[in-house]
């Protein structure tokens, strides 16, 4: 890589990394394994950085790059084992916020999808992708973001029965 | 639904781990130049493979420019070996057949080169279903080729110095046993008898031996000319001049000139006939005799190649009317040639051995064993050695030397696909398996 395209490809990490942070621990919901993953899609954004600005829609290329890392990390056998986690404060019988119970359990209830169908829902519902954009991430059709999406929005049903339907209508 | 996920972003965000960008920059150029050297040592090793696979192997050095070398020993079939027609070999000592013909019929046509470590097979001579019959020149240069069962069309020409394979198409296609070429290289004398079947079996073989019309193929004209003066050639061999030849004529044997004139008939023992292509001594003295039958049919045959293994086989030796001393009969077996004018080359089908026998009695020499590996048949027969031929004009001056390791030529093309697809394979495996053991977690 010539000096002036590192400089490019620096200055563009140093304005994404956040957001890239953000879709990354959306997608796997730890910010260690977050840290983890952008760094590695911008190993992989490094090696190809000439193609990537080739590409034309630098920001869709690298969230591909993003969700790709993220999906390949979760076929390794290792992401199927329990990842330690900071012991959950005991906040013994202090009345918690219905919305803080609500993100628990949703939280939860993403860790219960399967990769795909958590990518789908992460990409439509949290960064706010329409279906094309979400299918360009993926890799795959519309038609399949779609079915994806139903699927899961129906196993978050089985998974939160006691939400009221119309939060979870897409 | 998006609202539902709002709600999930009202956590502050931790910050960058310090120095994040900088480390991942690190990492970056670090994987860049790890990938360039992978890649170069890929290269490397995959040049290495293509140089180090077997045939490939340095031997050593030459054998001095000239010489002879006759192998302690002789290595078999193995279907690595490259073919004479696309990697020629240069001049050969030896010609023979190995493989097993069991069941799949695993045989290689292999040459050994004068160089005394060079095997190549010779593709022409294998034929497709109904087999093939070859003639190895006395210089060991070329190979003839015509059909075994079938009429045969075309006499085969195998280079074995260029790999070119010339075609000497005959008047029209007829049955034909290729006997002997002459020692100047010039003549090949064959038996011709008009045949149509196409059947796999020796009925072709034996019409010709009983009906066969000696035929003079002379090789700088493609031209060939029947002798009528010899009413059947069962089998020939030519004088050490190239000018005569000694010819079985069924049951009798008969001596006559290039052109067929001066014909002589020979008063041999019965049921002795003339060794079949090599039985002229090299000074002229002689003409080995082996034993001759009919096998119950209508064709004289003689005894050599299988046949020559039993324990009462004798090879009697005639004089050509030198005066010279005739030796007793000798107890060998299949007779490629004359070393010498005192000795013969045997091969021993038991043994699978080649032995230089003197013609006084004296004790027979072993010059070499061929290999009996157990890789044919797809691994599971013994490989068998079969129709040993050798240049007898190189007979006199081999030297027999330890064996080297076999150089059989480039590998096939379809091997050296599958190589580099499966080292290619191994690469990527082993690459992935780097990568799976370094981002496992501790």
């Amino acid at each position: 890589m010539r000096v002036d395209e590192e400089r490019d490809y620096v200055q563009y990490v140093q304005g994404r990394v956040l957001t890239l942070r953000r879709t990354a621990f959306r997608l796997c919901g730890d910010w260690h394994q977050a840290h983890d993953l952008v760094q590695a899609a911008l190993i992989l954004l490094y090696r190809h950085w000439r193609k990537a600005c080739a590409a034309g829609a630098l920001d869709a290329y690298v969230r591909k790059i993003v969700v790709n890392v993220y999906l390949e990390d979760q076929r390794r056998w290792w992401s199927r084992k329990v990842r330690p986690r900071a012991a959950m404060p005991d906040v013994g019988d202090v009345p918690v916020e219905s919305s803080a119970v609500e993100a628990l359990d949703l939280r939860w209830a993403l860790d219960q999808l399967s990769p795909g169908q958590r990518a789908v829902v992460v990409l439509r519902y949290w960064d706010g992708l329409d279906v094309a954009r979400t299918a360009a991430a993926l890799g795959v059709s519309p038609g399949t973001v779609k079915s994806q999406t139903a699927q899961a929005i129906a196993r978050l049903r089985q998974l939160l029965p006691n939400y009221v339907s119309e939060k979870l209508e897409a | 639904m998006t609202d539902l996920f709002a709600a999930l972003d009202r956590a502050p965000e931790p910050p960058l781990p310090p120095g994040f960008i900088e480390q991942t920059l690190r990492l970056a150029r670090r994987g860049r130049l790890r990938r360039r050297i992978t890649a170069a040592m890929m290269a490397i090793l995959l040049g290495a493979l293509g140089f180090l696979l077997p045939g490939q192997l340095a031997t050593g050095g030459l054998a001095p420019a000239g010489s002879v070398i006759l192998p302690d020993r002789v290595a078999g079939y193995n279907i690595l070996t490259a073919s004479a027609e696309e990697s020629p070999p240069g001049a050969a000592l030896l010609l023979f057949a190995s493989g097993n013909w069991e069941q799949f019929t695993t045989v290689q046509d292999l040459v050994l080169a004068t160089d005394g470590f060079t095997y190549r097979h010779v593709k022409s001579l294998r034929g497709d279903y109904f087999g093939r019959g070859g003639l190895l020149s006395p210089d060991g240069k070329a190979v003839l080729i015509a059909e075994d069962m079938r009429p045969t069309a075309a006499f085969l020409h195998v280079d074995l110095v260029t790999g070119r394979v010339r075609e000497i198409p005959l008047p029209i296609p007829t049955g034909v046993i290729l006997h002997a070429w002459s020692p100047d290289g010039r003549f090949v004398a064959y038996a011709q008898a008009p045949w149509s079947g196409m059947e796999r079996s020796n009925a072709m073989e034996l019409e010709v031996r009983a009906k066969g019309k000696l035929t003079i193929l002379d090789l700088t004209s493609g031209q060939s000319r029947v002798i009528p003066q010899v009413a059947v050639a069962s089998a020939a061999a030519f004088a050490p001049g190239s000018d005569r030849l000694a010819v079985q004529v069924g049951a009798e044997t008969t001596v006559i000139d290039l052109d067929g004139g001066n014909p002589r008939k020979l008063d041999v023992p019965a049921p002795y006939g003339i060794v079949p292509g090599v039985a002229w001594s090299p000074d002229g003295h002689f003409i080995a005799l082996i034993p001759w039958h009919t096998n119950g049919t209508n064709a004289w045959q003689p005894k050599n190649g299988w046949w020559s293994r039993h324990d009462d086989y004798k090879v009697v030796l005639f004089d050509t009317g030198s005066g010279t001393a005739v030796p007793k009969p000798l107890a060998m077996q299949d007779i490629l040639g004359w070393r010498s004018p005192e000795s013969l080359v045997s091969f021993d089908f038991e043994s699978s051995t080649l032995s230089e026998v003197p013609i006084d009695g004296g004790t027979p020499t072993l010059l070499t064993t061929f290999e009996a590996r157990h890789n044919c048949e797809y691994g599971t027969q013994v490989c068998l050695i079969e129709s040993v031929q050798a240049a007898t004009g190189l007979l006199g001056s081999f030297a027999v030397q330890p064996a080297r390791t076999p150089a059989r030529g480039p590998l096939p093309l379809w091997l050296e696909l599958i190589g580099a697809a499966a080292a290619i394979g191994l690469g990527g495996l082993g690459v992935w398996l780097l990568r799976f053991v370094r981002r496992a977690p501790s």
